[in-house]
């Protein structure tokens, strides 16, 4: 009897390291929304891990090398694209020298092939007069969580392809994903009624998946060239404008040079709506879906009911 | 016009816009289509400076100079190679003519077995931080005494080999071997210069990063009575703290560096040559940086009867950038420069400026 014992604690202790030897698959994101797409695709059968933290504005990441190591060791890389990395993925690829995840590897997977619509494509003539503008289109899809859905089914394909023997388990969690989009869907959409007849200030062009998705209405942006400095008159153009309508709500995220949007929502009289770029990047917001409420739920509270006369 | 004209000039017409479309897909499928999309990635660089110097009085330390134009291609080649160019036309020191110069003209190979990386060709040859720069990338306008007098122009044609230690921290070998042409090196009693670089990086807080690094070079000399071999080995350490705001984007910044050389001293040397700098810059505002550095070497001079004295230069300069954008810079910057001898003491105020077009710049680490 006691013999049996020894032999099935054995055996389990055996499998349990076999279990263990079968290495999940390492997935490694450059953005947290992305990582956590992948958390719920992958559930126990991958170990997520991301390069850029949640209140890191992505667009700036320092290329250390000590991020390179944990791409190292990725099977599979899920990033962006749209040029959102262009600054310090590529580098960060060199130092990394792991072929399963550079472009073309089985591994390299580019999010924004899922889109079916790219917002702010340039028609026509750019240069970097507009400043140094995503030239492919807007990048920052995963404030669409309709997006999001489009991007969890094609991390499940993939993750099937890498790990076939759990094919099954992610093409089922993306759906879950998916349900789980589509139950809170009108609640998110409800919130924002009173918003929608609002006109919205934005920072920078981050937030227009976001305004699209909610039908809001965005009348300006006060950072009008990316990545440069806005000028006075353009600012003070913003204010005017501002002045003008009635119902304005000013939104930034919290890593943006906030000391010019406060002048901007001071002067138009209205409080500035600072909201997080991506998951985790306020505390609260770790949870993709605790993210997509804080957006709705912060830029509802802005948009008071209006008081008749 | 008959109706046979009328065919005969309908026809003519036709047949003309019919021969303009063809020659247009003809043009679009060759020059202008699918292989433009081969095309390098292009990048193109210039560098302006004007400058005053207060002691000396030479054309070449006043006045307003293009210092030099560089121009930037690198592109995948087939499956196994990935290749950069770097071509720059820069100018002759005392005189308004340009040298062009072949900076990097190298392969890399794209698959890495046991993940060891193979460059092929020109390039810069890893010692230390500075040695690496293009003058576009330099903080401070000048290059540190240091690397001037020591490691000046590491360019140099061969093959190097790079691969990560596995170590619980980030640490990378380099491994050359190499003509000997590089600034250091003899070029009349040209022969085999070869060398490594060890650097380690710790993030030491979530924003902040510490690199520690060790070089060493070995190739031709110029005089083998004075160094008793005809090989000569340059030793250097380097110490980066770098750091920015994880909260604010584009927001505060510092790097700061420190850089040691030694060059192994000659048999009858009184003292042990080396250089030292420390450069300091913090980001204080979106768009402006500021820089404070110093520096010195110690370096050999033959005075009476061949005893061989060490003499020293001294430096320290202070210089702020406007960065509007990551393509274009100014900066203003003062520095100073003391000899043994104080007649060759020196104070410069230079403005400079710089623009980049083209591909979007990877942002070095
Ligand atoms: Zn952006």
């Amino acid at each position: 009897m006691n013999f049996t014992k020894t032999l099935i604690v054995a055996a389990m202790l055996v499998l349990a390291t076999a279990g263990q030897s079968l290495a999940e698959l390492k997935v490694v994101t450059t953005i947290s929304d992305l990582a956590r797409i992948a958390e719920a695709v992958g559930g126990d059968d991958v170990e997520v891990s991301t390069l850029c933290p949640g209140p890191r504005d992505p667009h700036y990441l320092p290329a250390k090398p000590s991020l390179s190591r944990k791409l190292a060791k990725a099977d599979l890389l899920c990033y962006n694209g749209l040029e959102l990395e262009i600054g310090w993925l590529s580098l960060l690829l060199d130092k990394a020298r792991n072929p399963r995840i550079k472009p073309g590897g089985q591994g390299d997977m580019d999010c924004s092939n899922a889109l079916e619509h790219i917002l702010d494509v340039p028609d026509g003539n750019v240069d970097r007069s507009m400043g140094d503008i995503h030239a492919l289109g807007n990048p920052h899809y995963t404030l669409n969580p309709e997006n999001a859905v489009l991007v969890a089914r094609a991390m499940s394909r993939r993750m099937g392809e890498l790990d076939p023997q759990n094919e099954a388990d992610y093409t089922e969690r993306a759906e879950v994903f998916a349900r789980e989009v589509t139950t809170r869907l009108p609640h998110w959409h409800d919130q924002l009624a009173e918003a929608r007849s609002k006109s919205i200030i934005i920072y920078h062009q981050h937030w227009n998946y976001f305004t699209h998705w909610q039908g809001l209405n965005v009348v300006g942006e006060i950072e009008n060239r990316p990545g440069i400095a806005p000028s006075p008159r353009h600012v003070k153009g913003i204010i005017d404008r501002g002045n003008d309508l009635d119902g304005v709500i000013v939104i930034a995220a919290q890593w943006d040079h906030l000391e010019v949007a406060r002048e901007v929502a001071e002067r138009i009289g209205v409080p500035l709506t600072i909201l997080p770029g991506y998951s985790g990047a306020q505390e609260g917001t770790d949870d993709y879906f605790a993210f997509i409420d804080r957006l709705c739920t912060r830029v509802a509270e802005a948009a008071p009911p209006a008081v008749k006369e | 016009m008959s109706n046979n004209q009328k065919l005969l000039s309908t026809a003519v017409l036709v047949t003309i816009v019919l021969l303009a479309g063809t020659a247009g897909a003809q043009t679009s499928s060759t020059s202008t289509g699918v292989s433009r999309l081969m095309n390098p990635a292009l990048s193109a660089n210039g560098l302006f400076l004007a400058r005053v110097s207060r002691d000396d009085p030479s054309p070449a330390a006043n006045g307003i100079f293009l210092q030099e134009a560089e121009i930037q291609m690198t592109s995948v080649v087939d499956p196994f190679w990935t290749a950069d160019l770097i071509v720059v036309w820069a100018q002759k020191e005392d005189s308004d003519t340009y040298d062009t110069m072949i900076e990097t003209a190298s392969l890399r190979n794209r698959s890495m077995p046991a993940g060891l990386g193979l460059t092929l060709g020109k390039f810069f040859l890893p010692f230390g931080k500075h040695a690496m720069l293009h003058p576009h990338q330099f903080p401070f306008i000048d290059a540190p005494l240091a690397i001037d007098e020591f490691i000046p122009g590491m360019i140099d044609v061969g093959v190097s080999m790079d691969g990560t230690l596995p170590l619980p921290w980030y640490s990378e070998l380099v491994v050359y071997g190499v003509d000997g042409q590089a600034g250091p090196f003899n070029r009349d009693n040209r022969d085999l210069a070869f060398g490594a670089r060890l650097s380690n990086m710790w993030d030491i807080s979530l924003d902040g990063t510490l690199e520690l690094g060790g070089s060493f070079c070995s190739g031709p000399n110029a005089d083998s009575d004075l160094t008793g071999s005809s090989q000569s080995n340059i030793f250097g350490a380097d110490l980066t703290y770098k750091w920015s705001s994880g909260s604010l984007s584009q927001g505060p910044a510092v790097n700061w560096t420190n850089e040691i050389v030694i060059p192994e001293p000659d048999r009858n040397a009184t003292g042990n040559p080396f250089g030292f700098y420390s450069h300091f810059q913090y980001r204080f505002g979106r768009s402006w940086w500021l820089g404070v550095g110093g520096g010195l070497t110690r370096d050999k001079s033959t005075y009476d009867g061949g005893i061989e004295t060490l003499q020293g230069w001294n430096e320290g300069k202070i210089n702020v950038a406007f960065v509007p954008s990551e393509f274009s810079s100014i900066r203003a910057e003062i520095s100073y420069q003391e000899s043994h001898e104080s007649s060759r003491n020196d104070v410069r105020y230079s403005l400079q400026w710089n623009f980049t077009i083209g591909s979007h710049p990877a942002h070095l680490y």
